[in-house]
C-alpha cells in the first residue's frame, strides 16, 4: 500500500485486485490482464481529458506564465526569466498574505474537528428528535458565502449589530470586530465554523451511527464507566473519521477566499488577507497574471513540502505499529 | 434504548438528559437565529432595518419585494444560469468521478498507481495554482461571460474521485462477475449494474455537488461577467448593494429567495446524506 493510501485511506479492505498480482502467469491471465490494462484507460478517459485539459495543461502552462509578463489586458511582455518570482519572494504581502493563511488554517480547523465532534457525540444517543438537531446544525452550510458574509457584517457591526449589544448586556464593551486588527481574523474564523461546521458534523454522526452497539455493551458488563467507554471505544473508534476530517478541513481552509473576500476584503491593512485574495488582487486588479503566477506556485510548493513532511511523518509511525 | 443508558443510573440518567437538551437547545438556536433574522428583514422595511428597536415580526411585511425581484431580468438570468450551472456541473462530474473511481478501485492497470496519487496531488491544490491560467484558458476560447466556461472547468473533481474509489473498493465483486459472465461488456455493466446501486452514495455527493456549484463564488467572480448571459445568483446577490444602493431588504429578500432550491433539494436528498457519508468506507 504506498504512502498516499495510508495517510488518506485510514481503515479499507486490502485492495481485491492483490490476488491477482501472485501467483504463475498463464496464457490466459496474461490476456486478461491486457484486457484490464485497456478497460482501466477507458474508464479514466472522460477524467483524465478533464483532467489534462483544466489542470495539467493549465499547471504547466501557469508555470510558464510565471516567467512572463502576462498581463489581463492581453498584452504579452514575452519571457521576464525569474523576475516575478525573485520579485514575489522579496514582496512583503506574499509572506503576510501566506502567513494569514497558515493562521486562518490553524484556527480554523481545530474548532471545527473538535466542535463537530462534539456536536455530533452530544446529539447522537439518547437525545430524541435527531432530525431536528441533524437539520439545525447542518443548516448554514447550506447558505451561500454572500448570505453568509452580509449577515455576519451586521452581525459585527459596532452600532447596530447583534455581537455588541448582547455583549453591552452585560455592560461590556464590544470591538469594532472586523475592523480592529486584533479581532479581525478571530472573527472571520468564528463565522467560518459557524458556517461550515455542518459538513464535519455530518461525517462524525455517520461515524458515530457505524460504532456497533456491541461494544459498549460488552464494555459495560466489564463495568466500564461512561468516560472510560468514551475514551476506549468512542475515540478510537471515530479515529479514521477524524483523519479524514481533519485533512479535508485542512485543504479548504487553505483555499479560504469567498468569505474573508465579502467581509473584510482582506483588511484591516490586509490583516485577514488570505494568499488567494492577494492573488486574486494582483491577477484580477492588478492585472498581472504572470506575477499572480508566480505567487500560486510559491503557494503550492508550500503546501507540497508541508503535505510530505506529514507523509513521512505518518508513514513512520504507522510502520512503527 | 441504547447501550449507554442501560448502565446509568434513573436519577443521572435524567439530568444528563435534560443537560444535554438544554446545551443541544442553545446552540440550536446559535445555528437558526440567522435564517429568523435573514427572513426578517427580508420582509421589513429599510426603515425598521436601521433602527435598533427590537421587533419580533416587521409591522408591514414587504412581500411586494417578491414580484419586485421576479420582474428584474438580470435576477430571473441568474436563477436561470444557477440552475443550469449546478444541475449540468454536479450529474456530470459524478458521472465522470464515478468511472474514474470505478476504474481505480477495480482494474488492476499500470495507470492506476500514478493516477492515484496524481489525485491527492489534485486533492491538495486545485483552486490555487490552476486558478491563473484556467482563467487564460477560457479567456483564450471566448468562453468569457458564457455557461461554457462556468461549467466546462469545474467538472472533474478530484475529491469525488477518490470517494467514489474507496466506495467501489467496498462493493462486492460477485455481481459485476455475474454481469460479465452472462455477456455484458465493460460498459454495459458499468451503467446497468454497478452505477445503480451507487445511486443512494452519489445521491449524497449530488447534494453536496448542488450546494457547492450553487453557492459557488470565486470562479464566476472572475468568469460570469456582468451580463445575463452566466451571471449567477451568488455574483447577483454580491453586486446588489453596489448596484441598487442600501436596499438591505431588497439583498436579504433575494438571498432568501436564492436559498430556496438549495433547501428542497437538501429536504429531498437528506436520508441519502448520512447514509451515502457512511458508505464511503470512512467507517471506523
Amino acid at each position: 500500500m504506498t504512502t498516499a493510501d495510508g495517510v488518506t485511506v485510514p481503515r479499507t479492505s486490502p485492495r481485491p485486485n492483490a490476488a491477482l498480482t501472485g501467483g504463475p502467469i498463464s496464457e490466459g491471465r496474461r490476456r486478461r490482464r491486457r484486457a484490464e490494462n485497456i478497460r482501466g484507460w477507458v474508464y479514466c478517459l472522460p477524467f483524465l481529458i478533464a483532467f489534462g485539459l483544466f489542470l495539467i495543461w493549465p499547471t504547466i502552462y501557469g508555470l510558464w506564465m510565471s516567467f512572463t509578463g502576462t498581463s489581463l489586458a492581453g498584452t504579452k511582455t514575452g519571457f521576464v526569466g525569474l523576475a516575478n518570482w525573485t520579485e514575489a519572494l522579496g514582496d512583503a504581502n506574499v509572506w503576510t498574505s501566506l502567513a494569514n493563511t497558515a493562521v486562518f488554517t490553524v484556527l480554523s480547523s481545530i474548532p471545527l474537528v473538535l466542535i463537530a465532534m462534539g456536536l455530533a457525540i452530544l446529539v447522537n444517543v439518547g437525545l430524541p428528535g435527531q432530525w431536528f438537531w441533524r437539520l439545525a446544525f447542518f443548516l448554514p452550510f447550506l447558505l451561500a458565502s454572500t448570505v453568509v458574509s452580509k449577515f455576519w457584517n451586521w452581525m459585527y457591526n459596532p452600532q447596530l449589530g447583534l455581537v455588541n449589544t448582547v455583549l453591552g448586556w452585560f455592560g461590556i464593551t464590544g470591538p469594532a470586530w472586523l475592523q480592529d486588527p486584533s479581532t479581525a481574523m478571530i472573527s472571520v474564523v468564528i463565522t467560518t465554523v459557524w458556517w461550515t461546521i455542518g459538513f464535519n458534523f455530518l461525517l462524525y454522526l455517520a461515524a458515530l451511527q457505524n460504532i456497533p452497539d456491541q461494544l459498549y455493551e460488552a464494555a459495560s458488563l466489564d463495568g466500564a464507566g461512561r468516560w472510560r467507554k468514551f475514551r476506549s471505544i468512542t475515540v478510537p473508534q471515530l479515529a479514521p473519521t477524524t483523519v479524514l476530517v481533519l485533512v479535508l478541513q485542512l485543504l479548504s481552509s487553505l483555499k479560504v477566499f469567498d468569505q474573508i473576500y465579502q467581509m473584510t476584503s482582506g483588511g484591516p491593512g490586509g490583516d485577514t488577507r488570505p494568499v488567494l485574495l492577494y492573488i486574486y488582487e494582483v491577477g484580477f486588479t492588478g492585472y498581472r497574471l504572470g506575477y499572480a503566477s508566480a505567487i500560486s506556485y510559491i503557494f503550492f510548493f508550500m503546501i507540497i513540502i508541508v503535505s510530505l513532511a506529514y507523509m513521512v511523518i505518518s508513514s513512520r509511525r504507522s510502520v512503527k505499529a | 434504548m441504547t447501550a449507554q443508558m442501560h448502565i446509568v443510573g434513573s436519577g443521572r440518567r435524567s439530568t444528563g438528559l435534560v443537560l444535554r437538551y438544554v446545551v443541544a437547545s442553545v446552540l440550536a438556536l446559535v445555528f437558526l437565529i440567522p435564517f429568523y433574522a435573514m427572513v426578517k428583514t427580508a420582509l421589513s422595511t429599510n426603515e425598521e432595518i436601521y433602527t435598533s428597536e427590537f421587533t419580533l415580526w416587521p409591522a408591514h411585511p414587504q412581500w411586494q419585494r417578491i414580484p419586485e425581484l421576479f420582474a428584474d431580468p438580470l435576477f430571473l438570468a441568474a436563477l436561470r444560469n444557477s440552475a443550469i450551472m449546478a444541475a449540468v456541473s454536479t450529474s456530470l462530474s459524478i458521472l465522470i468521478a464515478a468511472l474514474a473511481g470505478y476504474a481505480l478501485a477495480r482494474i488492476p492497470h499500470r495507470a492506476a498507481k500514478p493516477m492515484f496519487m496524481l489525485v491527492i496531488i489534485v486533492l491538495l491544490v486545485p483552486a490555487t495554482t490552476a486558478f491563473v491560467p484556467n482563467f487564460i484558458i477560457v479567456a483564450s476560447l471566448g468562453w468569457i461571460g458564457t455557461l461554457r466556461g462556468l461549467i466546462i472547468p469545474g467538472l472533474f473533481s478530484a475529491f469525488n474521485v477518490f470517494l467514489f474509489r474507496q466506495f467501489y473498493l467496498g462493493f462486492p465483486r460477485e455481481v459485476e462477475e455475474a454481469a460479465y459472465i452472462d455477456g455484458a461488456g465493460f460498459f454495459r455493466t458499468f451503467f446497468t449494474v454497478v452505477f445503480p446501486n451507487t445511486l443512494p452514495f452519489a445521491s449524497a455527493l449530488t447534494v453536496l455537488g448542488l450546494i457547492g456549484s450553487w453557492n459557488a463564488f470565486l470562479w464566476p467572480l472572475v468568469v460570469a461577467g456582468n451580463g445575463q448571459g452566466a451571471m449567477t445568483v451568488q455574483i447577483y446577490l454580491s453586486s446588489f448593494l453596489t448596484a441598487q444602493t442600501f436596499d438591505y431588504g431588497g439583498l436579504f429578500m433575494a438571498a432568501t429567495i436564492s436559498l430556496l432550491p438549495v433547501l428542497l433539494v437538501f429536504f429531498i436528498l437528506q436520508r441519502f446524506l448520512v447514509a451515502g457519508i457512511a458508505a464511503t468506507g470512512l467507517k471506523g
